[in-house]
């Protein structure tokens, strides 16, 4: 019985997969990684101006017993951007990859460790990593595209393209399976069935108008309705807590998707704190057959001469999607 | 688009192991390609366990601890009954003696979060660091033109009720002065 269990377990975590899945994977989490990284560049930066007292080093960063020098931030950053560009371009992703998540880990960690933990890139670094240490630049890369021309026949679909995508879709979910674990270990069912998200609202937002900041007058305003919050806080616990079904379950992996991502919808709307790698749906792309978005584009390629073609064309399109 | 991952490895399982039923059904299979890929199955599950592992490991520490990307996420998880806020912030005062937040970015993050916590940390070091950041923004306040206005700066601890602030109860139900200084020659 556990014998055919644990065979089970095998053939499904390295079920093959295309490596141009795993490719778009890359392109998608390397490509946001790279943009936040030029984004917040400047802020990333400017910890370098905060107190030197203000450095609580966490993480990786524990090693160091003061801060650096600015010039040497400065160079990890720029070493980060250019190490994220080779890793989107696949280029001798075998070093670049490890690389750029090692800058990545180094650089946002550094950001982390000024006396206040952040939980917005948690998720984006562990894909890197995840990303990193699997066959990700196999296709749709500039490696890709050397192979080819030594005269190497494109990959087939394979299991070492799987079981990265399957690592990828278990940190996902594993991460906001620990976010509902904690709650109900610091707060209890209490966090669902009473006024502790209510209060979380109305705490955020004076918060942010005391110092000074952006707050969410729609979150201000629904405080004063008392009996919205305890069926948000428990729908958020359920997503939560049963975020790991979504690895067995096609069904369940799209309604816990379009939770997470109504969830930090909910986040945005309520608090004004923006969680942009869910809300763009990068967080859940392991959880989509990517290769498959091309398949989107083919209708529009076909030209007005056979229209009746075009429609079957597109109604085969869309089917298996 | 259909969910393809976590559904096809659960679809997908008695289709076969892929490459290790491909490299074992021998057609074409090289000598040697078997043993590869028991080795490549070491590394995927090593690297597979150690993620989830790690992750999972910060639940099991005592105290829990919050670092990154390692974390319990505890943020908004502990049972806040009370809608009493306390929020350390630094206020311009102008000449006639009206208060606005200074933003965060003087404070010296963009950050909110970071901005309160750095007002925090130097609170809790005691009346020397907050004098001592009370001059940082003060200095930063007097390059800005938007705040010729402001003459002092306070660093204060001031404690809300979030409920009735938005039932229009905005005014702060207890105060505590920690720093202040002048801006510039103002």
């Amino acid at each position: 019985m556990m014998r055919r269990l644990l065979d089970r377990f095998d053939r499904a975590f390295f079920a093959e997969a295309p490596a141009e899945r795993l490719a778009i994977l890359r392109l998608l989490v390397g490509g946001f990684a790279l943009v936040y990284l030029c984004v917040r560049a400047v802020h990333l930066q400017r910890v370098g101006h905060l107190p030197p007292g203000s450095f609580r080093p966490i993480g990786v960063v524990s090693v160091l017993s003061a801060p650096l020098p600015l010039w040497a931030v400065r160079a990890l950053i720029g070493g980060a951007i250019a190490a994220g560009a080779a890793f989107v371009a696949g280029y001798r992703f075998r070093v670049t990859g490890p690389l750029f998540s090692a800058l990545l880990l180094w650089v946002l960690t550094y950001r982390n460790s000024w006396g206040m933990v952040f939980h917005t890139e948690n998720l984006l670094v562990l894909h890197v990593i995840a990303l990193s240490l699997g066959a990700a630049a196999d296709a749709l890369s500039l490696d890709a595209r050397a192979a080819r021309r030594a005269g190497v026949a494109p990959p087939a679909p394979d299991g070492r393209y799987g079981w990265p995508i399957r690592l990828f879709c278990a940190i996902t979910v594993t991460s906001y399976f620990i976010a509902g674990v904690t709650k109900l270990r610091n707060s209890g069912l209490d966090w669902a069935l009473s006024d502790i998200l209510r209060n979380y609202v109305a705490y955020d937002n004076v918060r942010k108008i005391a110092l000074g900041d952006t707050h969410s007058p729609l979150g201000g305003a629904l405080v004063r309705y008392r009996f919205l919050f305890p069926p948000l806080a428990l729908c958020s616990l359920a997503m939560e807590l049963g975020a790991p079904l979504a690895l067995f379950s096609r069904r369940i992996a799209v309604a816990f998707c379009g939770a997470a991502w109504l969830f930090h919808l909910g986040v945005l709307l309520t608090m004004a704190i923006l969680f942009p790698y869910p809300l763009l749906g990068i967080a859940f792309a392991g959880f989509f057959e990517l290769e498959k978005m091309r398949d989107l584009r083919r209708p529009r390629r076909a030209g007005p001469a056979s229209r009746t073609g075009g429609r079957e064309r597109l109604s085969q399109a869309r089917e298996p999607l | 688009m259909s969910a393809g991952a976590g559904g096809e490895a659960a679809g997908t399982a008695a289709a076969g192991g892929g490459a290790a039923a491909s490299a074992a059904a021998g057609g074409g299979a090289r000598p040697g390609e078997g043993a590869r890929w028991g080795e490549r199955k070491v590394y995927a599950y090593g690297v597979t366990a150690g993620l989830v592992l790690l992750m999972l490991a910060p639940l099991f520490r005592r105290p829990p601890a919050d670092s990154f990307p390692l974390s319990t996420y505890p943020m908004f998880s502990w049972g806040r009954h009370d809608a009493r806020t306390a929020v350390e912030r630094a206020i311009g005062v102008d000449s006639r003696g009206e208060r606005r937040p200074i933003p965060p970015r003087l404070v010296g993050s963009e950050e909110v979060l970071q901005a309160k916590a750095t007002l925090a940390q130097s609170i809790r070091q005691g009346a020397r660091a907050a004098r001592a950041l009370c001059r940082g923004i003060a200095a930063r306040v007097a390059e800005q033109d938007r705040y010729a206005d402001v003459v002092k700066i306070e660093i204060r601890t001031d404690t809300f009720d979030a409920v009735a602030f938005f039932d229009g109860q905005e005014a702060p139900v207890d105060s505590k002065l920690h720093a202040t200084c002048k801006v510039g020659a103002r």
